[in-house]
Parts: structure tokens; C-alpha cells; sequence
């Protein structure tokens, strides 16, 4: 967690070789990731930048993005207590889930970390990833980059080369975790975070972990950049409870990947949930790796003026008799534009697989809101049972008339409209706090439209 | 008649409305007064259910002429939830079904918006409870979500449900008889009848003589391309049901009269 003598080549505008070398040295790491990270670094150069003519990048324009020329690094103090915090973060925390482990992400550094001692007892390790270097090398050795390669696509590429900060948790066998463990990702300047979580949760054991990312910035700031990589081990009969909170401010590019591996019986439950940003991207990705395994993966979105968001998912079935089911449910309103693309993939001997897809998106206003939808199906085994469904449509007049008749006011009806839509996700999310801040968030989104339509 | 005699309740005048440039009201007159319930009948088509939702303000109907005054206020220039404030209420023929809302929730909305003053959530419970058992609802239909899944006659019930939840001066029930059974009819009925009185005035829109056995209107008009082209006493009912519709429009079809 230092946070003297930052090298001045990654406090300055611009990401180089250079750059991964002095971050490297500076965080003063083992030579097999000095290594990693270049190999990563030259991956990255190698790799072209995604155009709207590649299949995965049709729909989100990122041509005027100049990653290069971010500010690779950027510190943050060293603090004893949640109260030293900036106010902001303490603000998260408070309105956040109870937890049980606690890591704040301040820009590149991680600025504090807390453990309950129960949980240290039972051998439960939660901690930066420059710290978990350090202290359980050869487990992160073993897992780091094992999910998402460094040439997973363009950006893992710099997630790899780059990386700063980060979480590791590791759930030994058996420990059930009661209390979510939680980490936030505060971003204060202008420049660029690259945090990494890497979760193991051995055999029997079960967690919940959070992930929050927030910072103040306005769409009037100039531009940050968001890029992270998420790995997720499930093993044998285990089971995480994985969510994604991305509320950045509007000032940020985010750029995320998410991929999980299950063991025999485990079950992962992913929730993602993409609020904030100028443009978000995130894939996410269930291996269902081992018979028995299952996946819930529930989405929700909602972007507002000209908000691009845009999630990639992948129900990856290679073994057999593997359960997995998705609902992603979106709105988008004035000029914002929402793209959500998901494939389940069956693999050749994956039979018995039980695979369900869903997408929803609302269309608020009668303004140029778009929402792309584009479910895919590729199949190659014959004993499974998969569907897909994919509507989009807007708010119907006909529903808001018969709640208008009722005295409900339109603004109002349009909110229970809009909370019933998201409901379907949202009554499946079992922790409280992250529900509240949901509709509170939920509740915003609508309330700007109303102050305009008065306007 | 049998009318209290009391105010002027609603009152129609002239009214022309067309939907995507067609014309479905072609002069509509009707004038109701303060504890008085009206029947209107007619064939499918007439206008009945367009004559309902013009009065509550549907937005996809434009009013090209005429008025209409409820309790003194032009409502015309109002927002159908202001219409609903001011004591307006519809049973809808075909009720929309409100996916992730619950019935208790979107009637807490419902009732705290039209009251002056909210109610607390254990007067609202009690609330419900009493009107869900009046209408024979169970109370698990609470907490399912509006009209979805429900049954024909469900449906129906919840309509008056909320017409019992509002306490509205107007209901217009638009064929809230169709199809129930003869016990569900009788619920509604005793729904309606529980709002009888001076202070409440209703509209039922039906094709059936029967409901007009356990609410008995004051008045029965009968409405045929458009128009209210003649109206009655109860008897004009039985009469309608008895002969049909053809000597409504031979007497008054079109190119009989002006
Ligand atoms: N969008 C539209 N464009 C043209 N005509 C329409 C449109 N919507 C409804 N109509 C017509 O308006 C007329 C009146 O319909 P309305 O629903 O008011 O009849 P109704 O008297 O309630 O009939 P029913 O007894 O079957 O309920 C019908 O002929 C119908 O086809
Ligand atoms: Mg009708």
C-alpha cells in the first residue's frame, strides 16, 4: 500500500512499455509477472483496436477513445479507519450491505482493508493483489490470468499488462460465509483504474462478494478509464454469489470482463449491474465446466441521455448435465443506447444441458433511445433443452391510461411501470442493501425524466 | 323514475369523438344526476366503450366537438388522473395487466392519490381487507400483480375492487356483467349497491337485462351508431332484451333520422 516515491513515468499522460516496467518494479514484483505483464503489454500493441466492424463491437463506437493517452497511475493516502475515508466512500459503506471484509479501492491504490477476525480464524484471505503476491504467491500465481488470458481481447490485454490495486479473496474448504465481503472502486481523479478481483472459493464453501465501483465525476469532466478483469473459481459443491455494482460517474469509460469456472456442483449466481459511465462495456461469461454445475445470471441496466451500455454474455456449457439461466433486463431513455448480446453455447458432449436466456428492455419517452437486442443460440449437442427470448417495447399507453384513471398521476404511473419491470430482477436479489440502492438509483433515473417533461 | 333529485351529476353534450381520424361519437347526449344509476345498452360497435373512455380521457381519442361536465367542472381540458381526483371512475371492459405490480401496491398509490390525505399502511390494510372481503376475494390477490394471470371474472371483481377502494361520485362500468357467473355477478352487484346512495351517481354500460335485476337503474338509454338515440325506464331494458336491436334501428338507423 505504498503510496511514496510513485515512479514519474506513471504519474504522467500515456501508457508505454516503459510504463508496465516501472510498475512493475515499483510494486516490486516476482520476475514471472514482470514477464507476464509484458508479454500482455505486447499482446496489446499487437492487437488492433475493435472497430463497429468487428461482431462484437457492432453496435458501440469506440473510435474516439484514446486509451493511450490516459494517465496510467495515480495514488491515494494510506488510511487506519473507515472514518478517515473520503466522505464519499464512507457514504457507499454506510448505504452498502453489512460486511464481513472490506476493501477500498482509492484510484490505483488500495487505501484500506479489514478482515473479521472470525473469518481470519478460519483461513479466509482477503486482500489486495500486490499483498496476495507477496503473502500466498503460489496460489495467485496459479489463478491469475487462468480466466480472463491476456489475450482475451484488446482491453484484458492492458487489464493484464496494467493492473493496479485489485482484490484477491480465497474462501478455504468448507467456510460458509455468512456476512457479504465487499470491495469499492473510488475514482477521484482523471486519469485511468485497473483494478482485478480474483475469487477462489474452495470446495463446500460459500460467499457473497461485492464489487462497487463509484466516483463523483460529471459528464462535463474530462474523460477516465475503467478496465478490469474479474476471475471467479467456483469449486466442488461450492457457491459464490457474485455482484457487480458500476455506478461510475459520467466521466468514465468502463471496460470489464467477467468469467467464472464451476466444479462439479457448484453454483454461481452473477448479478450485473451497469448504472453509471459515459460508456460501459462488460462481458460476462458462466463456464459451466463441470456436471452438476449451475449459473443464475440476472442483469440490469438503465441508461440515460447518451449512455452507451453494452453487455457480452456467454453460458458456456462444456459438461454435461449443467443448469444455467440468464435474465438481463434493461431500459433506456433519451438518446442513450443499449446493446446486449448473448449467445448460450452447448458444446459437443454437453448433454443433458438445461439453458435459459432472457432479455428485456423498456424504452422510456418517445425520444431516440435504442435498445439492440441480439440473443444467439449454437448448439452442438442434441439431448438439451435450451429457449431464448428477446422483446423490447415501450411504456404502453394503454397500461399508463388505466393507472391514470385511477388518479395516479402519469410520472408516478410511469414509476410503477418502470419498478415492475425491473421487479423481475430485482425480487430475486436477496441482499437488502444493494436492492434499496438499486431502486434508489432506479428511482433517479425515472425522476430525471419527469423534471424535463415539466421543463 | 325514480331519480333523488338531487344536482346535475355528468352531463354529455353533443359530444363528437374520433379515433385515428374516424368518427365513433356522432353527437352523444347525457345527462345524469347526483344518486342516480343509468344503463346504457346497444349493439357491439355503437360507441359504448368509446363513449367510457372519452369521458375518462383516453388519450387516443380526439373530442372534435361538444362537452362534457362532471359536477360542475369542464373535463375536457383534464388529464385522466385528475378526472379520477375530482371523482370520476372506469371499470374497464378490458383491464391491462400491469406486469411486477402488485394489486396492493398499486392500490396504496391509487387510493393515496386521489385522498386529500394519505392513508397510514394499517388503515390502508384494513382498508383493503374489508373491500377484498366484501367483493369474496382472497386475500392472497393482494399481493399478485395487477390483472396478470388473472381470469375473466377476476378481473371484473378487481375492477370494482378499486371502484370500492376510490369511493369515487362516478362509476362508469363498462359491461362489468359480461363474462361473470351468477355468483360473481351477485358480488358485483352487492359491490355496486354498497355505493349506492344520494351522494353517488353510475353509468353501467351491459348487453344483459340481469345485472339491471340486482342494480336497478333509474334510467336506460340506448346508444346506436354514435348517438344516444332513445331512452327509458327499466322496462326499456326487458323490452331491448325481448325484441333485439332491429326496431331501434329501424326506428332510429341511419337515413331514418336527419
Ligand atoms: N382505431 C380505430 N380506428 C377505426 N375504428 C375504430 C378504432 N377503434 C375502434 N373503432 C371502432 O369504433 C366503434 C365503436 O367501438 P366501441 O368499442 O366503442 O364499441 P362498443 O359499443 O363498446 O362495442 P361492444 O359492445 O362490442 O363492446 C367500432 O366500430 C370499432 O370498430
Ligand atoms: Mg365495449
Amino acid at each position: 500500500m505504498s503510496t511514496n516515491g510513485v515512479p514519474e513515468v506513471l504519474k504522467s499522460k500515456g501508457m508505454s512499455v516503459e510504463v508496465v516496467k516501472a510498475l512493475s518494479a515499483f510494486k516490486d514484483e516476482p520476475s514471472w509477472l514482470t514477464e507476464k505483464r509484458l508479454q500482455a503489454w505486447r499482446t496489446y500493441e499487437k492487437t488492433p483496436m475493435p472497430t463497429m466492424r468487428d461482431e462484437d463491437w457492432r453496435y458501440t463506437d469506440i473510435s474516439d477513445i484514446e486509451i493511450e493517452e490516459f494517465v496510467p497511475y495515480a495514488s491515494s493516502p494510506d488510511v487506519e479507519r473507515e472514518g478517515d475515508l473520503p466522505d464519499a466512500v464512507q457514504k457507499l459503506i454506510k448505504e452498502g450491505e453489512e460486511n464481513s471484509a472490506l476493501l477500498v479501492q482509492h484510484n490505483s491504490e488500495t487505501t484500506m482493508s479489514r478482515v473479521d477476525e472470525e473469518l481470519k480464524a478460519k483461513g479466509l484471505i482477503f486482500t489486495d493483489l500486490h499483498t496476495a503476491l507477496r503473502e500466498h504467491e503460489d496460489i495467485v500465481r496459479q489463478k491469475l490470468f487462468g480466466l480472463v488470458p491476456e489475450d482475451y481481447d484488446k482491453f484484458a490485454s492492458l487489464a493484464a499488462a496494467l493492473f493496479s490495486g485489485g482484490s484477491f479473496l480465497y474462501v478455504p474448504r468448507g467456510v460458509e460465509v455468512e456476512i457479504p465481503i465487499q470491495s469499492y472502486r473510488w475514482l477521484d481523479v482523471i486519469g485511468s483504474i485497473m483494478p482485478r478481483t480474483l475469487v477462489v472459493v474452495d470446495e463446500g464453501a460459500s460467499v457473497t462478494y461485492i464489487d462497487e465501483y463509484a466516483s463523483p465525476g460529471t459528464e462535463d469532466d474530462e474523460y477516465a478509464f475503467s478496465n478490469g478483469a474479474v476471475e471467479l473459481y467456483v469449486g466442488q459443491g461450492a457457491s459464490l454469489r457474485y455482484v457487480s455494482l458500476q455506478n461510475w460517474g459520467r466521466n468514465v469509460l468502463h471496460f470489464n470482463t467477467i468469467r467464472s469456472e464451476a466444479g462439479k456442483d457448484a453454483s454461481i449466481n452473477s448479478l450485473v449491474v451497469s448504472l453509471g459511465a459515459d460508456l460501459s462495456r462488460t462481458n460476462v461469461e458462466a463456464g459451466l465446466t463441470a456436471p452438476g454445475s449451475d449459473s443464475e445470471m440476472l442483469g440490469l441496466y438503465f441508461a440515460d441521455s447518451n449512455q452507451v451500455i453494452d453487455h457480452h454474455t456467454l453460458q458456456d456449457h462444456i459438461a454435461h448435465d449443467a443448469h444455467s439461466d440468464l435474465l438481463y433486463k434493461g431500459a433506456a431513455r433519451d438518446e442513450a443506447l443499449t446493446v446486449f448480446s448473448g449467445l448460450i453455447r452447448v458444446e459437443p458432449g454437453a448433454q443433458k444441458t438445461d439453458a435459459y436466456q432472457t432479455n428485456r428492455n423498456l424504452i422510456l419517452g418517445t425520444e431516440d433511445a435504442m435498445a439492440i437486442s441480439l440473443p444467439r443460440l449454437e448448439i452442438q449437442a442434441d439431448d438439451v433443452k435450451c429457449s431464448h427470448g428477446s422483446t423490447t417495447g415501450q411504456v404502453d399507453e394503454e397500461e399508463l391510461f388505466y393507472m391514470m384513471s385511477r388518479g395516479i398521476p402519469r410520472v408516478e404511473a410511469e414509476k410503477l411501470v418502470v419498478f415492475g419491470f425491473f421487479g423481475e430482477v430485482t425480487s430475486r436479489i436477496t441482499l437488502k442493501g444493494v436492492k434499496e440502492k438499486l431502486d434508489r438509483a432506479i428511482e433517479a433515473k425515472i425522476g430525471l425524466s419527469s423534471e424535463e417533461r415539466v421543463a | 323514475m325514480s331519480g333523488n333529485g338531487g344536482g346535475l351529476m355528468l352531463k354529455v353534450e353533443n359530444l363528437h369523438a374520433e379515433i385515428d381520424g374516424q368518427e365513433i361519437l356522432k353527437g352523444v347526449d347525457l345527462e345524469v344526476n347526483l344518486g342516480e344509476i343509468h344503463a346504457i345498452m346497444g349493439p357491439n360497435g355503437s360507441g359504448k366503450s368509446t363513449l367510457a373512455n372519452v369521458m375518462m380521457g383516453h388519450p387516443r381519442y380526439e373530442v372534435t366537438e361538444g362537452s362534457i361536465t362532471f359536477d360542475g367542472e369542464d373535463v375536457l381540458e383534464m388529464e385522466p388522473d385528475e378526472r379520477a381526483r375530482a371523482g370520476m371512475f372506469l371499470a374497464f371492459q378490458y383491464p391491462s395487466e400491469i406486469p411486477g405490480v402488485s394489486v396492493a401496491n398499486f392500490l396504496r398509490t391509487a387510493v393515496n392519490s386521489v385522498r386529500e390525505q394519505e392513508l397510514n399502511p394499517m388503515e390502508m390494510y384494513k382498508l383493503l381487507q374489508e373491500k377484498m372481503k366484501i367483493m369474496k376475494m382472497d386475500p392472497s390477490f393482494a399481493e399478485r400483480y395487477l390483472n396478470e394471470g388473472f381470469s375473466g371474472g377476476e378481473k371484473k371483481r378487481n375492477e370494482i375492487l378499486q371502484l370500492l377502494m376510490l369511493d369515487p361520485k362516478l362509476a362508469i362500468l363498462d359491461e362489468t356483467d359480461s363474462g361473470l357467473d351468477i355468483d360473481a355477478l351477485q358480488v358485483v352487484a352487492r359491490g355496486v349497491n354498497e355505493m349506492r346512495g344520494p351522494e353517488f351517481s353510475a353509468v353501467l354500460i351491459t348487453h344483459y337485462q340481469r345485472i339491471l335485476r340486482y342494480i336497478e337503474p333509474d334510467r336506460v338509454h340506448v346508444m346506436l351508431d354514435g348517438r344516444i338515440v332513445t331512452s327509458g325506464g327499466k322496462k326499456l331494458a326487458e323490452e331491448l332484451e325481448d325484441k333485439g336491436y332491429d326496431w331501434v334501428r329501424q326506428e332510429f338507423g341511419a337515413g331514418t333520422q336527419s
